[in-house]
Parts: structure tokens; C-alpha cells; sequence
């Protein structure tokens, strides 16, 4: 993890570069988000994993980012929250969620546009297969990227005695993908090389975006997937498929 | 039956995509799905029986087992590049109209929404049912797919919505090709949708699960 500072004269942005070594995805976890249980993966998915891994570096580019605003205000009633003077229909979830933290980080990561441009040119030579498990190497791989943003933070926060909250992005948990757009403004133009559609949507593709609160009294939950109705989603998929190899009690 | 054509299906079903393939296991060293559709169309067999007793055949056994749960995503991924493959050496037959189509259908994931995994699967199934699929992608708003039906006035409309917070999205855009289509069969679908929420917006008719937008199209095609 290389950190630099893009902003000098306004500390409060942190922006990092990883290796691929650094994000690629688990592999236990790829064939579990693929839908194979462990020791049940066939030849043909571990040689499309391992054929897009052997694509090399050339197909990453992972960075991500933050910015630190001290002024969060969150209005459970009216389910919104307020931050660097902008107002987000946070909705109902993360709004309780974030009730505890003082500071929200606006925070963005990608892989950049090459793994989508691979997705894309296996989709036109009708493998949609090999398509699939790049998508989902892209998905996990930008969720490491998170992971390591989130974690550079907490140090951070750790050492001015704050915790972090979960992480919390529009379109999800009820939170309208429109209000990207406002998320986009509380960060540095061009910031991580993303950009937004008219429909909010970020290009490159494998890109994610929103909320980690920060305060003394904040709580990062081990999961909340029961408080989200998103059926499909990275977290939910790879943790059910891992509960489901490996049962214990709950927790 | 051909039996060229009970292997196709079998490839096809199984994701057999040419000889070389080493999937799945059980047929290995075997010819694929690309091998036996030019076996077939050297040996006479017509490029229409083709279609219909192996590519379709091939594709609604998959989607069957998917349906019952016995088959999950890479299966039905893995059975489409098989159908490909076989289906490439089809497309002349379908320009010369030697192959009919049982009918176009539009499809897309609506505005707001980049999630392609569950539209492009049911495009591909809708395509090894015989239908022209004419993939509009991700992220569509509603003049493009007006767009589309104007220069195709029989085509089937297919939208996909993967989050509740897009759905509004995919309620605009049912509500705008409304306007100009009104009888026009919409077919919805995507995690968070149910029943009660197609009919709400105006959508002719909600699938869980690709095989019944296969059973319907097939019923408007009857």
C-alpha cells in the first residue's frame, strides 16, 4: 500500500494505491460468491480464475480514497444526513447506523476501467462464463480495496481515540444511487479517476462509493444483512455460502 | 430424433462447448456443441430442426433444473457459451430466413442499475428458446427502448431492476412506454420484485426465474 496525499494543503483527504497482490481477491471466497461449495469447483471455473489472474497487473489499477468531514448530522426522524453542507436521503438504516459517529468519511475505490473492459470483451466473444467470474474477481477485489481504505482509517481514527462504523453506499439499504451525486461533490474533482453517469451510476464499473462514520461512540456491527433487502449482494453471498460450508454456532 | 441432435442438446445442456473443452469432466475428449452443429448441417439435418430439437431443447433442460434449484448460475452460464458456439453456425440460416424466430424480444436493465448478471442470463435463455434478443445493455432509460419498438412494432419488452432503490426507475420507464404502447406485453424482473409490484406499475407479466418468461413468451408465441 503506497499512501500519497493528492490534496497537501487539505489533510483531511487520504488516498492510497495498492498491487494487485494486495486486493486480489481469496480464492475460497471467489468460488463461494461463484456458487461452488468448497471442494465442489470445477476445473473449467478454476482455470478461468486462474486465466484472468495470469492476465496480470495490466488489468488493475486499484486506488481509493477519502475525505474526513467533522460536521456529520444525522436526522433520524426525517431519515437524513447532513455533511459538508449537503443534505443526503440517507434513509431509514443508515441513519441509525451513523446516529452515533460525530464525523463521516466520504469515501470512493476502484479497480479501474480494465477489468470491465475484459467483462465486456468475453461477453462480445460469447463467454459469458468467463465474463461472470470477472466480475465477480472485480467485485470482491474492490471490496478489498475498501477493506484496506477502511482499515488505513481506523488506524487513524484509532489514534484520536474513534471507531469506525459499518461502510454505507447509495443504492443501497434504501439509500436512492442518486444522491451519488452529491457524494461526488464533497470529494476532490477527478478524484480516483471516476466518474458519474447522468444516472449516477460510476464508470469505471468495478467502483464503490459512501459513508464510514467516525465518533467515540460508534459501532461497527459484524453484519447487517438482515436490516437490507438486497438479496444478491458480495456480502450476503459470500457469507451464506460460507456459513453454509462451514456451519457453527451462530453468532 | 437425430442422434446428432440428442448430443447437441446434451451439450449444450451440460456447457459442452467443442472438443477441446474439458468440461464437463464425463465428456471429455468428446466433440462439443461446435462440432456436432456442422456435423448436423453437413449431415442435412435442417438448420430449423436445429434450432428447435437441440439448441432449445439443450437450454430449457438447463433452465429447468435451474428453476428447481439443481442448477445454479456458471451451469446456465457455461450451457449459453455452448449454445453460442452451436448457434454461430446458425446465424446465416437466420438472415436468409431460413431459421424463423419465434419473435423479438428487447431487453434491459433499467435506468439507475448496472446489474447485468440476471438480464443477461434471461436474454441468453430467451435466445436459445428461439427468439430474437436484441440486448440493450445497462443503464437504460426509457427513449431507448422506445426507440427499439419503434422500429420493431411486434417485439416483447424485458426489463431488469436489481435494487429497490431502481426500481422507481423501471416504474417510469413502464409507465412511459405506456403511453405509446399500451398493450404492448412488458415482462419485469430481478431480486426485489414481486407479483403485486409488476402489476402496480402496468407490466404484463413477473418471472422469479428465467424459465417462466420462457413459458410465457412461449404461450404468446402459440
Amino acid at each position: 500500500m503506497r499512501p500519497d496525499r493528492p490534496g497537501a494543503a487539505a489533510p483531511e483527504v487520504l488516498h492510497f494505491r495498492f498491487s494487485f497482490a494486495e486486493v486480489q481477491p481469496d480464492p475460497a471466497d471467489l468460488c463461494c460468491a461463484l456458487g461452488y461449495p468448497p471442494g465442489e469447483v470445477p476445473e473449467v471455473a478454476l482455470d478461468a480464475i486462474q486465466g484472468i489472474v495470469e492476465r496480470g497487473e495490466g488489468h488493475w489499477s486499484a486506488h481509493g480514497g477519502c475525505v474526513v468531514l467533522p460536521d456529520l448530522g444525522v436526522d433520524r426522524a426525517r431519515r437524513r444526513l447532513a455533511a459538508g453542507g449537503l443534505s443526503f436521503e440517507a434513509g431509514e438504516v443508515v441513519c441509525g447506523q451513523l446516529s452515533r459517529a460525530t464525523e463521516v468519511a466520504a469515501f470512493l475505490c476502484t479497480v479501474g476501467p480494465g477489468i470491465g473492459d475484459l467483462m465486456s470483451a468475453l461477453m462480445s466473444s460469447g463467454d459469458p462464463f468467463t465474463s461472470y467470474v470477472a466480475s465477480w474477481m472485480g467485485s470482491l477485489a474492490v471490496e478489498r480495496v475498501a477493506d484496506r481504505l477502511q482499515e488505513a482509517l481506523g488506524e487513524r481514527a484509532a489514534a484520536r481515540g474513534l471507531r469506525l462504523t459499518n461502510r454505507y453506499s447509495p443504492g443501497y439499504c434504501g439509500w436512492p444511487v442518486s444522491d451519488q451525486q452529491k457524494l461526488f461533490r464533497l470529494l476532490p474533482p477527478g478524484f480516483c479517476d471516476v466518474r458519474l453517469t447522468e444516472t449516477s451510476l460510476m464508470q469505471p464499473i468495478k467502483s464503490v462509493s459512501g459513508f464510514i462514520g467516525l465518533g467515540e461512540r460508534a459501532v461497527e456491527n459484524p453484519y447487517t444483512c438482515d436490516r437490507c433487502e438486497m438479496a444478491n449482494c458480495i456480502s450476503r453471498t459470500v457469507r451464506a455460502a460460507r456459513t453454509a460450508a462451514r456451519p457453527g454456532p451462530p453468532r | 430424433m437425430h442422434d446428432v441432435l440428442e448430443k447437441l442438446s446434451r451439450c449444450v445442456e451440460h456447457g459442452k462447448v467443442d472438443r477441446s473443452s474439458a468440461f464437463p469432466p464425463e465428456l471429455r475428449g468428446e466433440p462439443g456443441a461446435d462440432e456436432l452443429c456442422r456435423e448436423a448441417l453437413a449431415g442435412g439435418v435442417p438448420p430449423q430442426q436445429i434450432l428447435s430439437d437441440a439448441l432449445v431443447t439443450g437450454m430449457a433442460r438447463i433452465g429447468e433444473r435451474f428453476a428447481r434449484g439443481k442448477a445454479f448460475v456458471p451451469h446456465m452460464l457455461l450451457s449459453a457459451r455452448a449454445m453460442t458456439a452451436a448457434m454461430a453456425h446458425l446465424r446465416p440460416f437466420f438472415a436468409s430466413g431460413e431459421v424463423r424466430r419465434r419473435g423479438v424480444f428487447v431487453v434491459g436493465t433499467v435506468a439507475g442499475d448496472l446489474h447485468d448478471i440476471g438480464k443477461n442470463i434471461v436474454a441468453m435463455m430467451v435466445e436459445g428458446a428461439g427468439w430474437e434478443v436484441v440486448d440493450l445493455g445497462v443503464d437504460v432509460g426509457a427513449e431507448r427502448f422506445l426507440a427499439e419498438l419503434e422500429a420493431r412494432p411486434g417485439a416483447v419488452v424485458g426489463l431488469s431492476a436489481m435494487l429497490t432503490t431502481t426500481m422507481v426507475n423501471m416504474a417510469k420507464i413502464v409507465a412511459d412506454l405506456r403511453v405509446r404502447h399500451p398493450a404492448r406485453q412488458i415482462l419485469v424482473g430481478g431480486a426485489p420484485l414481486d407479483a403485486e409490484f409488476a402489476r402496480s406499475v402496468g407490466a404484463s407479466f413477473y418471472s422469479p426465474d428465467p424459465q417462466g418468461a420462457i413459458e410465457h413468451l412461449r404461450s404468446l408465441a402459440a
